[in-house]
């Protein structure tokens, strides 16, 4: 076994030229169409979906809208980007997961896969802030209106602050989208890799003397489970994050204040 | 005075916006520095960008927060 923690954390051929992370995509996709278009079916015809399973999906899809999308997007245009919110919810949250059951990996400790991720949110957001206030109303929410009492400062503010903020802006707009990727890349994969350190300390122990060898596997098994845990919670923290993020920036973009 | 709902999310996320602005125009200028041997005029304007226009741009987020009506749920 590779005493490298990264070896077990990056991406790498799985079957043929295709990579790990590749299929766990996929699995991730199936894994998060499947019931929710069964219980899509189900509600079809306006009934209720009945059965712990299916309250605990629709529970899961109810907290999103109520509590993340329409405090932040508003109660008028929040519903028109619910499918997109819940798709990206659960596709992050079962990306996380998948991390967690052995053998397997998390794509979101890919870089690639949080890049794509941000710039879908990011073209969601700008297209969908062009097509709500036109082009002009779009360009004009990156330019401050800032008022002054008197003239030297309101040419001091229109010579050198709002030149200033609308560079600010337009950077802040790129900025937003790549930390959202860093975020979740860096959470899932310092987790991945911290998890895989204090594993790989029972194997480097395994030549030492039977008692030093026990001491360290006790130790391992009782931190990596403590870790384990935390990275269950940092699972569906992150993917709640970069939801609520994701819908805080399509609110401050749709609605610009000045 | 009540607060709406995800009103600390929000708040949130803004010092997120706002530290990251003032942050990355500075990065930003040290990399075109490295990357054209500029030094240190990258690092000059991207700290001007980020410390002038980052905390203009914070007031000015904090100034539209405290516009902002109320949401609902």
């Amino acid at each position: 076994m590779a005493l490298d923690p990264l070896e077990h954390v990056v991406d790498h051929a799985w079957v043929g030229p295709i990579t790990k992370h590749q299929i766990l995509l996929v699995v991730a996709g199936l894994l998060v169409a499947i019931p929710f278009m069964a219980l899509a079916r189900r509600t079809r015809n306006g009934e209720l979906p009945k059965g712990p399973f299916w309250n605990f999906l629709e529970m899961i899809l109810l907290y999103i809208r109520d509590e993340v999308a329409r405090p932040n997007i508003g109660e008028h245009d929040a519903d028109r980007f619910l499918p997109f919110l819940w798709t990206l919810f659960l596709f992050i949250l079962v990306c996380n997961l998948l991390g967690m059951v052995p053998f397997l990996g998390s794509p979101t400790a890919d870089i690639s896969v949080t890049l794509v991720l941000a710039g879908m949110v990011f073209l969601v957001i700008h297209v969908a802030a062009i097509m709500e206030n036109g082009v002009g109303g779009y360009v004009k929410s990156f330019i401050p209106h800032l008022e002054a009492d008197n003239l030297p400062m309101k040419i001091f503010l229109t010579v050198f602050i709002v030149p200033l903020i609308s560079v600010i802006e337009v950077l802040g707009a790129l900025i937003r989208a790549a930390v959202l990727a860093i975020r979740l890349f860096a959470n899932i994969f310092a987790g991945h890799v911290a998890l895989g350190v204090i594993l790989l300390f029972a194997v480097a122990a395994r030549d030492g003397a039977f008692h030093e060898f026990g001491a360290v596997t006790v130790a391992t098994v009782l931190m990596g489970t403590a870790l384990s845990v935390l990275e269950l919670f940092v699972a569906f923290l992150q993917a709640f994050v970069f939801v609520l993020l994701t819908s805080i920036f399509l609110g401050m973009q749709l609605h610009p204040e000045h | 005075m009540n607060k709406p709902a995800g009103s600390d999310y929000r708040a949130l996320a803004l010092i997120s916006i706002a530290v990251s602005e003032m942050v990355a125009p500075i990065l930003l200028g040290i990399w075109l520095d490295s990357l054209f041997a500029s030094g240190p005029w990258g690092l000059v304007i991207g700290s001007i960008l980020g410390v002038v226009g980052g905390v203009a741009h914070l007031i000015l987020l904090a100034r539209r927060e405290e516009r902002r009506p109320p949401a609902s749920s």
